[in-house]
């Protein structure tokens, strides 16, 4: 800063680019700490995780269970099993690199999302099928049979 | 305030003890692990989201349209390039055309929720033509089993042909499935034409719905009359055998009452009955029906290989005219296939029946060219490959 007050170009440079460093940063924290929790997402997460629990459970050489025992007044949630589909009757999708892929979609009327997925060590199939969908309140059990989970409903 | 009293010297040094000051207040009130525990998880969740967008992570779905094209090679086929879009995928097989039903077509679009597959595309004439799903019913091994089936009945056919076309008896299978009976009622002289061998599909109206099955379920024949020295059909084609019963109806004891399959030979009828009638008419089809189940049977048996297929004539019934049924021994409990029986070689019809369902083979297997059918499998595979993948 000059004498008369007057700023200089590479000042005004400073201020801008400090400001913009400011505002990026605050809008991180704020990112970090403002609450925005998904129910949908963490319910989608926590069936996720107990599907892996009672895979891991099969591994071992006993048999798992699973069901989504949850039947939602809107969402209604779903253990979606790629295997190496892009999608799967035609209302779940998962555009990525799919292999013995499952996700945990959710939603209504063909608008389905499929934010929590894990790819298992072996295929998983269900009456002969590698692609397949369980149903809310539907039970299954998991058998490891040689190289390929064996999904059944009981 | 410099200098002035009861102000603060604030320096970063005062400032930045204040701040932490803070934060461990609210650490000692709130809990550190009620503090740390979500928020590293929020700091996990944000840089999955990261490693996602640069694709260093397998993650759900990432709610794009497409996926950028990439690389694929199908085994038997070759080399493309896919794209995966959400509702359908599309393969492009670059200078590799295929040649089906007369056009040739490198690209392929699956619908995913119809399941089925269009060819054409952008790098052809730029239009989408739908793949017939017929083919799409037919697996490689079935292809080729009619094809197979096709050149054995062809050269039956032939043979049988060539053994009677000399005969002055009048047994040829063609003969035999065209059907004529003259009726002369009075004055007034009567044809009726019926096609046993007719497997063509029609359109035909059930009820309100507009429908394609066989033209013999409902148009089993047709009435002429005689006028003059030309045959006029009767209108609305008599609907049915059944109108000489009407015709008869008018016939009083002691008119003429003449019948015959040839129009040259009539035989007078003292006491004629629509029974007797109907009766003329199933000997004529018995006939038919039976010159398929001896000699051609056996020719057709003698030329299928191996003991993979076996040959059954289903009789013919007031709808429906005699086929012949070619059973698949490998694969008998969902799948056989059915040749119709038809004079002219140029109308051979194949039908297969796979699953219990049946699939009309509309594109004539005789037409097709050794290219083509190694073509149709090769985009059979493709639609395989899509149909598994999408």
């Amino acid at each position: 800063m000059n004498k008369k007050g007057d700023l200089t170009t590479g000042e005004i440079l400073e201020i801008v680019l400090s400001a913009g460093a400011v505002l990026v940063v605050a809008l991180l924290f704020y990112r970090l700490l403002a609450p925005s929790f998904d129910v949908n997402e963490k319910t989608a997460e926590s069936y996720r995780d107990s599907f892996l629990a009672q895979v891991a459970v099969a591994d071992s050489g006993s048999s798992g269970e699973f069901s989504i025992w949850q039947v939602g007044e809107k969402d209604n949630f779903y253990l979606v099993y790629f295997g190496d589909k892009k999608s799967v009757a035609g209302k779940f999708y998962c555009l990525d690199n799919n292999v013995n892929k499952f996700c945990v979609c959710y939603g209504e009327k063909n608008k389905y999302e499929c934010p929590s997925c894990e790819e298992l060590r072996y295929s998983a199939s269900m009456d002969g099928s590698l692609s397949w969908v369980l149903n809310p309140t539907d039970n299954v059990e998991i058998k490891l049979n040689g190289d390929v989970y064996g999904v059944a409903k009981v | 305030m410099r200098g002035e009293r009861g102000a603060v010297d604030w320096s970063v040094g005062k400032l930045l003890a204040i701040v932490l000051l803070v934060i461990l207040l609210v650490i000692v009130t709130v809990g550190w692990k009620n503090i740390t525990v979500p928020l590293l998880e929020r700091a996990k969740g944000m840089f999955n989201d990261v490693l996602l967008l640069f694709g260093g992570k397998d993650g759900g779905d990432n709610g794009v349209n497409c996926l950028d094209e990439s690389a694929v090679s199908i085994d038997g086929v070759g080399d493309g390039k896919i794209t995966y879009c959400r509702g359908y995928c599309e393969i492009r097989m670059g200078n590799n055309y295929f040649e089906l039903a007369g056009f040739k077509s490198s690209s392929f679009k699956y619908n995913v929720e119809s399941g089925v597959m269009n060819v054409g595309g952008p790098q052809d004439d730029g239009k989408w033509y739908s793949f017939d799903q017929s083919f799409v019913g037919l697996n490689v091994d079935e292809i080729n089993i009619v094809k197979q089936l096709y050149n054995s009945y062809k050269q039956a056919y032939e043979i049988y042909f060539d053994n009677h076309k000399k005969s002055k008896l009048d047994i040829s299978l063609e003969s035999r499935a065209e059907l004529f009976i003259y009726v002369r009622i009075g004055a007034n002289l009567y044809r009726w034409m019926e096609d046993l061998k007719s497997w063509e599909v029609c359109d035909l109206k059930v009820g309100d719905e507009n429908v394609k099955d066989y033209c013999f379920w409902t148009e089993k024949g047709k009435w002429d009359v005689r006028v003059g020295d030309s045959w006029q059909l009767v209108e609305n084609y008599g609907k049915g055998f059944d109108y000489l019963d009407t015709l008869m109806a008018s016939w009083k004891s002691g008119s003429l009452f003449w019948y015959s399959t040839d129009f040259t030979n009539l035989i007078p009828e003292d006491k004629p009955t629509f029974a007797f009638m109907q009766d003329v008419r199933n000997k004529e089809i018995k006939k038919y029906e039976d010159s398929l189940n001896s000699e051609f049977k056996e020719l057709l048996n003698y030329d299928l290989q191996g003991g993979k297929f076996s040959v059954d004539v289903m009789g013919s019934t007031s709808i429906n005219s005699p086929i012949v049924v070619v059973n698949n021994e490998v694969k008998k409990q969902n799948s056989f296939v059915v040749l119709r029986m038809s004079g002219y070689l140029d109308n051979i019809g194949v039908n297969v029946i796979a699953s219990g369902e049946k699939n009309e083979f509309v594109y004539a297997v005789k037409e097709m060219p050794d290219k083509e059918l190694v073509d149709l499998i090769k985009v059979n595979k493709i639609y395989e490959f899509l149909k598994s993948k999408c």
